[in-house]
């Protein structure tokens, strides 16, 4: 056994699982997919007195997509998403970025929220939230806050959670920029950490000029990188390549990609680059064609 | 800090056998299976989700043993490779075609490969050769360089 020892429990009900979380605070943690939580544990790189495993909440696996937005519940795991065709009409990319988590064993098993509260700066989901506008849901016995995701991520592994604090649900907005979004990424190998990672959405109004934008990079900071001064000035201007080579050269002035084993700064830079202009493109075909691709 | 837990409890089906258990809630599901009931076909290579040679069925999905608790597989059903085989310890068609086409040479990997192959082969019975290497991106062989385990996988399609 490599963790160190825990208390282990069970709750069958929300409030029962919050009231736990309460009375533990930092000395507590939820365990929802695990696939993050079980390596750290297994390397004692967390040490909880106490684990609340959330896989028997009744009713918590809710992957709802309609009246006006999508909701996710704290047990929906990643295949869900993939594997949702009303996600894939309404907001593709979610559906498109949890395809691209670990393997497929690990997405039977890893939940989105898990992933979102796991705040990992390659991870494809927080740059989802990000770019479409999602708003989470922290709850804490007998309260909760919603905390919209560009104030959510706080940089490396840091949110805005406090000790004590659930994250029970996150939605997205339904709207032409989460119709028209997509999510490209490289990673070395199938399965791999991204090198660079983008969502984006671009909708053009009558005039042909873009109407909206919402851009978000992982693996090119400490969190999620989105640059609404770049996206205003990409607003009323056509969407051309050189227009939106510039708008990715004004989102990469405010990334900080490091420079590790598998690539420098300055290739994922460029990568990124590339992968901006290539899902923006493709946003706006999935917006000329008023529907989507198959990804 | 605890130096110990109070034990768990455990009851689940393992390869259609229940199982009834008192387990420490650290202990995963890889142990469990292989030092509890000594089913030491699950491999354990790297214990932190990386390899893929723990895999096993969970209610029929392909999960890592690693990364779960043995404590919650409580409830629901594991199959591990011992239970993939033909009847009477006969080899099933998969493990049959992993021979034919030395589809393993150490062997390390082979029970993580062929539960990612029986996964993929009840979902989908007549998968393309694209669609079998995805299947098996998430275990790692260092002896085969994976094209005789494709070759396997594709020989046994149709047949499950």
């Amino acid at each position: 056994m490599k963790p160190a020892p825990f208390a282990y429990e069970r709750p069958t009900d929300l409030d029962q699982a919050l009231l736990l979380l309460d009375r533990h605070g930092p000395e507590a943690k939820p365990l929802a997919g695990g696939q993050s939580l079980l390596p750290m544990l297994a390397l004692r790189m967390v040490r909880p007195a106490v684990l609340v495993d959330l896989n028997r909440l009744e009713g918590m696996a809710r992957l709802e997509v309609g009246d006006g937005r999508v909701v996710v519940g704290p047990l929906v795991r990643h295949q869900a998403a993939v594997e949702s065709a009303a996600l894939r009409q309404e907001m593709p990319a979610l559906a498109e970025a949890a395809a691209w988590i670990g393997h497929r064993e690990i997405r039977n098993r890893g939940t989105i929220l898990g992933s979102l509260a796991h705040a990992d700066p390659a991870a494809e989901l927080p740059a989802v939230a990000v770019a479409f506008g999602a708003e989470l849901v922290l709850a804490k016995a007998g309260s909760q806050r919603v905390v919209p995701a560009e104030e959510f991520f706080l940089g490396f592994f840091t949110t805005a959670l406090a000790p004590g604090e659930l994250l029970v649900s996150c939605r997205w907005p339904l709207g032409a920029l989460g119709r028209a979004g997509t999510f490209r990424e490289f990673s070395l190998r199938d399965g791999d950490f991204a090198l660079a990672a983008v969502a984006a959405g671009l909708v053009v109004g009558a005039d042909g000029a873009v109407s909206e934008v919402g851009v978000a990079l992982a693996g090119m900071g400490t969190g999620p990188v989105r640059s609404r001064k770049a996206e205003a000035e990409l607003i009323g201007r056509k969407p051309t390549e050189g227009t939106l080579l510039e708008f990715a050269a004004a989102v990469l002035a405010e990334a900080e990609p490091a420079d590790d084993l598998r690539a420098t700064a300055d290739y994922r830079s460029r990568l990124a680059r590339e992968l901006i202009v290539e899902a923006l493109t493709a946003s706006l075909q999935r917006t000329a064609e008023g529907g989507h691709e198959r990804a | 800090m605890p130096e110990r837990s109070e034990l768990v409890s455990l009851r689940c089906q393992v390869n259609g056998r229940p199982v009834v258990a008192e387990v420490e809630p650290r202990l995963s599901l890889a142990d469990f299976l292989r030092q509890h009931l000594e089913l030491t076909g699950t491999h354990l290579g790297c214990e932190q989700g990386v390899c893929g040679a723990c895999n096993v069925l969970l209610d029929g999905q392909l999960v890592r043993s690693c990364l779960l608790l043995a404590a919650q597989a409580d409830g629901l059903e594991v199959v591990t490779v011992e239970g993939i085989g033909g009847p009477g310890g006969q080899l099933s068609r998969l493990q049959q075609a992993f021979l034919d086409q030395h589809g393993l040479q150490c062997g390390f990997c082979t029970p993580g490969m062929l539960l990612a192959a029986e996964a993929l082969l009840r979902e989908n019975p007549k998968p393309s050769r694209d669609e079998v290497v995805h299947a098996i991106s998430g275990v790692i062989c260092r002896c085969t360089g994976y094209t005789d385990i494709v070759d396997a996988i594709l020989a046994a399609r149709g047949g499950q």
